[in-house]
Parts: structure tokens; sequence; C-alpha cells
């Protein structure tokens, strides 16, 4: 079973049935949506999945969609596929920070190729999100302790450079590690790693 | 006498040249319809061209072009290689022999007929620099010019007709009196020497001329004529009275049998052109509509045909992953597989559809029952209509309307109709065509009608000419073609607005003759 879901637009019926089918095989969930409008009304920011969306749909083209979804926040892999393998059209949608690009009829090993890949991205951004999101918690105060920390620096060294005793540096790292869930300096690497999106 | 002898060959002289000016305009007017068609036709092919179409459907389309238009000799569709024609067009200055084109061959991807063609490379450069979208005329050999056309940005593509300027004009539209040329940058494309004994050519006395409209405005039509030698004549001291008179008499009566030839060969013109008009004018809407429908119909097979292989592939790899499984669930692929065959099946009769659609095959006006045809169109089109969220209402007559017409022609005269009813429902909500036929005493009738926002009271009387249209990329062909093919079978068409809002387009038909089980043939010459 996948981690996430899939979510399916496109305007042809058939289409949506048949891929929703033969993505089910994989075990991947599969939620169908026959134009933009539906998914845009329906989409929920706090259940992330990749996105497989028909490029060419009338009134809000898939590229379209993913930018309204953008300007919301919603930075999900998304992968686009058209019937017609037009260059242009996949340049922008690259562009546009797609994640693939696809052409029908779409080969389903391609597809899901494309899609544990978007799974996998989707775990970075989502942990890239936390890290910030944790981060974000620190006072200014906190988060340079916590830097320093980061780079290898002991209580004693940080005292020193910031010129204030110990046990307030010791009262600091203990609110960082209550805010950030953890008191494991390779931890504070790895949450200020991510932040940058390493 | 010698007063009202000189008076006469004054008032015959100005009369001649008026007759000149008549004749010159219609000739003029007859070309200039027949440049339009060539425009009209090369507008079209590129439309055509740029859906990417295979190469075999746009030689089809040409083949009947050349089939239709004898005068068209030569259509090609040439690459001309690489950016560098365009590069060459912006630096400007190097416009002479195309300074920025790297030589090469302009090569052929498409031509009609096959090795019939012109040697383009001089041109290269010059057809490279053409504005996209703008038409540009070439001189050529043996009494032939080129017209030239780029395809859209960024194609390499252009599109060329070797046009024979000898088959401008039939031979009866040809004044057997006058001097006609045709003339383009100089060169003389068409020279018909007046006949024999139509008068001297020493003095040419009436004189006409006029560009030609389209083919980039730069055709020469001259027509000149010779004047009997009699009508120039100054009267001199050496001629008597008895002579004046008689040779004034003489001039006269000169004068008055060429007018009588002018006016009957005038006349003749005039016939032949009201002949080709209403001839020309059928073949080009039905083929100009067929070619855009066409141009329509590749970019739209695509997309058609994409989906269901689309699903096809998709399910039919799911059947296999679920036959590989531990447990097949012969159910779901047995489910999965009657699907597929299903669809392949639909993309078979719309691949079927669309070649009977494109064929250009002569009419068939056959008894055909009304309802069949209507459900043949909606099944074309009922896709596209759900796609664009327009709802379709069947209100189809139980006393099956029966009419002697080419089933094919009516579907595309509906397809017509349906297409500009969607067009005028675009965007709209609720929006909704409904497609009615019924039989009313010895008449049968199809009703198209919807409920957008109706037909303007200034377009209503001009719906169905030619090339009038409110469509900013429409040719304003398909309305007047509808009518062409129906007022063909002895039917009419007319459009109004319904009661309740939206347009109304009622198709009126004789009802075929009851006895259903013989076909009744013949076609119905208006």
């Amino acid at each position: 079973m996948s981690r996430y879901k899939v979510y399916l637009i496109d305007d042809d019926e058939a289409v949506r049935e048949a891929i929703a089918f033969l993505l089910g095989t994989y075990g991947i969930e599969v939620e169908t949506f026959g134009e933009p409008a539906i998914f845009l009304a329906h989409v929920q920011e706090d259940r992330p999945g990749c996105l497989v969306v028909d490029l060419r749909m009338p009134e809000v083209s898939g590229l379209q969609l993913h930018q309204k979804l953008g300007e919301r926040g919603i930075d999900w892999p998304t992968i686009m596929i058209t019937g017609h393998g037009d260059v242009a059209a996949c340049r922008r949608a690259f562009k546009a920070g797609i994640q693939d690009f696809l052409t029908k009829p779409v080969d389903g090993e391609v597809l899901v190729e494309a899609l544990q890949q978007g799974f996998s991205s989707l775990d970075a951004r989502l942990e890239k999100r936390e890290a910030r999101t944790l981060l974000a918690r620190l006072t200014e105060r906190e988060r340079e302790v916590l830097d320093m920390v980061a780079r290898g620096w002991a209580s004693k060294e940080v005292a020193q450079a910031l010129d204030v005793s110990v046990r307030t540096i010791d009262a600091h790292r203990a609110k960082i590690a209550e805010k950030l869930g953890t008191s494991s300096v390779a931890e504070f690497v790895r949450l200020t790693l991510l932040e940058k999106g390493a | 006498m010698a007063a009202f002898a000189l008076y006469s060959v004054e008032t015959s002289k100005a009369r001649l040249a008026g007759e000149l000016e008549v004749t010159g305009r219609t000739l003029h007017r007859l070309i200039s319809q027949r440049a339009a068609q060539h425009d009209a036709h090369m507008t079209s092919l590129i439309a055509l061209t740029s859906a990417d179409p295979p190469l075999g459907a746009v030689r089809q389309v040409m083949e009947s072009i050349s089939r239709f238009y004898p005068r068209i000799a030569w259509i090609a569709l040439v690459s001309l290689g690489g950016e560098d024609g365009g590069a060459a067009g912006a630096k400007g200055e190097g416009a002479a022999a195309g300074a920025g084109v790297a030589p090469g061959a302009v090569r052929t991807l498409v031509e009609v007929p096959e090795g019939g063609g012109e040697n383009l490379a001089p041109l290269r450069g010059a057809i490279g620099e053409q504005l996209r979208g703008k038409i540009s005329v070439y001189t050529s050999q043996n009494g032939r010019y080129l017209l030239a056309k780029r395809a859209q940005a960024p194609s390499d593509a252009a599109l060329v007709f070797g046009i024979d300027a000898r088959l401008l004009l039939e031979p009866e539209e040809r004044p057997g009196w006058a001097h006609l040329r045709l003339v383009l940058d100089g060169q003389e494309l068409l020279d018909l020497p007046a006949d024999e004994g139509a008068g001297s050519a020493l003095v040419t006395a009436p004189h006409f001329e006029k560009v030609i409209d389209g083919e980039g405005q730069r055709i020469l039509l001259t027509l000149d004529r010779a004047l009997p030698l009699a009508a120039l004549l100054p009267p001199g001291q050496l001629l008597g009275f008895a002579g004046l008179a008689g040779l004034a008499s003489f001039a006269l009566m000169f004068a008055l049998r060429q007018r009588a030839a002018a006016q009957a060969s005038l006349q003749t013109a005039r016939q032949a052109e009201a002949r080709a008009l209403l001839q020309e004018r059928e073949t080009l809407l039905a083929h100009a509509s067929r070619v855009n429908a066409m141009g329509e119909l590749a970019s739209g097979m695509a997309h058609e045909l994409t989906q269901p292989l689309t699903a096809v592939l998709s399910r039919s790899q799911a059947a296999l992953r679920l036959a590989g499984a531990d447990k097949p669930d012969l159910g779901l692929i047995t489910q999965a597989l009657n699907v597929n065959v299903r669809e392949a099946k639909r993309a078979g009769e719309m691949l079927k559809r669309m070649r009977d659609y494109a064929s250009n095959k002569a009419p068939a006006p056959v008894a055909s029952d009304l309802n069949g045809i209507v459900t043949e169109i909606v099944a074309l089109t009922s896709a596209d209509l759900v796609r664009r969220g327009i709802a379709l209402e069947l209100a189809l007559g139980e006393d099956r309307p029966e009419a002697v017409v080419d089933p094919i022609e009516m579907e595309q005269v509906l397809h017509n109709l349906i297409r500009n009813a969607a067009d005028a429902l675009e965007g709209a909500v609720g929006a909704r065509i409904s497609i009615e036929t019924r039989v009313l005493g010895g008449e049968v009738q199809i009703v198209v009608s919807d409920n957008g926002p109706g037909i303007a009271a200034a377009v209503l009387p001009k719906l169905f000419v030619p090339f009038f249209t409110t469509k900013a990329d429409g040719m304003g062909l398909g309305l007047s073609l509808c009518q062409t093919l129906v007022e063909r079978v002895d039917g009419r068409i007319e459009a109004d607005n319904a009661a309740g809002g939206g347009a109304r387009f009622v198709i009126t038909l004789p009802a075929a003759l009851t006895l259903k089980s013989a076909p009744i043939s013949g076609k119905h010459d208006a």
C-alpha cells in the first residue's frame, strides 16, 4: 500500500476509471476527479498526495490547476499526462515545477515509477516543511544557540561567545529541546539541514 | 451628313471604350474571385498542416483540391530547412539573394502532382522572409506563377501553389476583340492578342488596367481594344463629301457590328461567370468546409483516439497484473477485457466515421431515415459536447421521418449547426442543444435549437451569405454550405430565434415517397 493517495484529474471518464483500476493493482489508492474545479473544492492541505493531471481540459488546464494549488501553498508532486506530445507545453510544465510529464497512452510501469519518485519527493517536502514549522517556534536567541550547538559547540563555548552564563545557555537548550521534541544534537543538525532543503 | 457621321464615329468610339471598361471589370472580378479561392485554399491547407496530421491526409486534401481546380497546377508543402529563413528576415538588410540563408535545398514534404514541381531553391530566401500568414506571389516559367505562404511559427514549412495563368479564364470568357494580358513584375503571365480582323492594332485607343485583388496584389490585368482603322481616320480635305459620307457610314456600320460582337462576347462572359460562380461556389464551399473540418478533425482525432487508447492500455496492463497474481480474479479480468473490447470497437467506429466524412464521395441521395442520421451525428459529437458541458436533448419523431438526402452530407449540415450552437453556448451555465425531427404533411423537418444568446437581428439576414462570419477565426462558409447542401436535395433551411430565446435552425425537406422499399436514386439538379 502506498503511503500517499493519488489524486487523478482527467475529464475523460474511461481514462479515469482505467488508470485508477491499474494503479489499484499496485496497491495505490486513487481518488478521481472529472474536472479541476471539483478537485479544488475538495482538496485538503492535510491530506497530501501525488497528482496525476491531464494537461488539456476544458475551462481549467492542468497547468492552471497546478498554479492555483501553488497559490494555496499546495506543492504536491504533479505528473502531467497529455495526448499531445507538445514540446512547448512540456517545457512550460517543467518550468512550473512539474514532477514528470508523460504522454498518453501512459505505460503503467512508467506511471508507477513516476509516482514512486513523486512519493519520495513528497516525503522530502513534508519533512522539510515539518523542520521549518518546528524551527519557526524558536525565539531569535534560541535559534542562535541552536545553530552554535548544531555546529558542535559545547554550552560553555556558546556562553562565552554570547557573553552570558552557562546556566542561561542550559535554560535555552531546555526550551529548545521542549519545542523541537528532542535534545539530540544529531537531530538538531538534521532539522537545520532539512530546513535549508538539503 | 458629315457632322452626323463624325458624331456617330466619336460616340461609337466612346461606347466602345465604355464596353471595354465594363468587360475589363467583369474579367477583373472573375480573376479576383478565383484568386480569392486560391487564398482560401492556402489558408485551409495551412490550418490543416498546423494540426500536424499524417502527410498522407494532407496529400489527400491536396489531391482533391487539384482535381477540382485544374488551374492550381502544383501544390507542395516544403520545408525551408531550419530557422535560418526566419533569421534572414530578422536581419532585413541581407534581403538580396537571402543573404542570411545558408545554402541548402528546399525539401519537398508532399507535392501534387508528384514531380510536377518548380525549382524553389532561388526563392528560398524570399519565402523565408515572408510574413507568416501573408501570401506572396512569385513569377515562374511557362505561364505559371507561384503563391507561397509560410506555416505558423515555429514551423519552417511553407505551402506553395503553382497557378497556371492560362487556366484563370475559361475560353468562352475571353473577349476575342481585345488584347488581354496578365503581367506580374514585368513578366507576361498571359498574352492573348485580339482575334484577327478585330481591327487595326496600329493605334490602340481604349485601354483598361487593374491590379487583381488578392495574390499579393501584384498581378496586373490589361485589356486593349484595337479600334477599327475607319474610326480613326481624320476627315481630310482629300476626301470628297460623298467619300466622306460613304466612309462615315461604313465606319458607323463597322462600329455597330463591333458593338454587337462586343455585347455578344460580354454576354457570353457574363453567362459563363454566373455558371462558373454557381458551380464553383458549391464545390468551393463544400470543399473548403470539408478541408477546414478535416483540420479540426485531425487535431480532434488525436485527442479523441488517445483517450480510448489510454483507457485500453491501462486496463490491459491492469488485467495482466491481475492474471499474474497468486489467485487471479477471473471475474475482474473478464470484466476489464469486456470493457476493452467495447472501447476498441468504439474507437474503430470513430475512425470509420471520420474516413466517411473526409472522403470526397459524390453525393448519393437515397431515401434516408432522418432519425438515423441524427443518431449518427449525435454519436460523433456527444463526447465533445459532454466535455464542453453542453446537454443534448433529442426529440425524434416516432413516425420515422424520411427524406431523399445524402446521409453524409446531411450529417455534415447537422454537424455544422451543432458546432455553431456549441460555440454560441461556450461557457454558458445550463447550456443545452435540442434536436427535433418531425413529419409535417408532405414535408419532414429537423430542428436544431439552443438556449444560447440567439442571433442578433442585424446578423440574421446575412447568416447564409458566403464568407460572412461573426467568428474571429471563421471562414464564413459553414452555414452557406449547409444551405447549398440542403437546397441541392430540394430542401430549405431557415434560421430564427426561438420564443424562449436562443437560435433555431429549421431544415425542411420533401418527405420521401411512401414506397420505402424502393430506393429513390438520381441527383437533384438545381
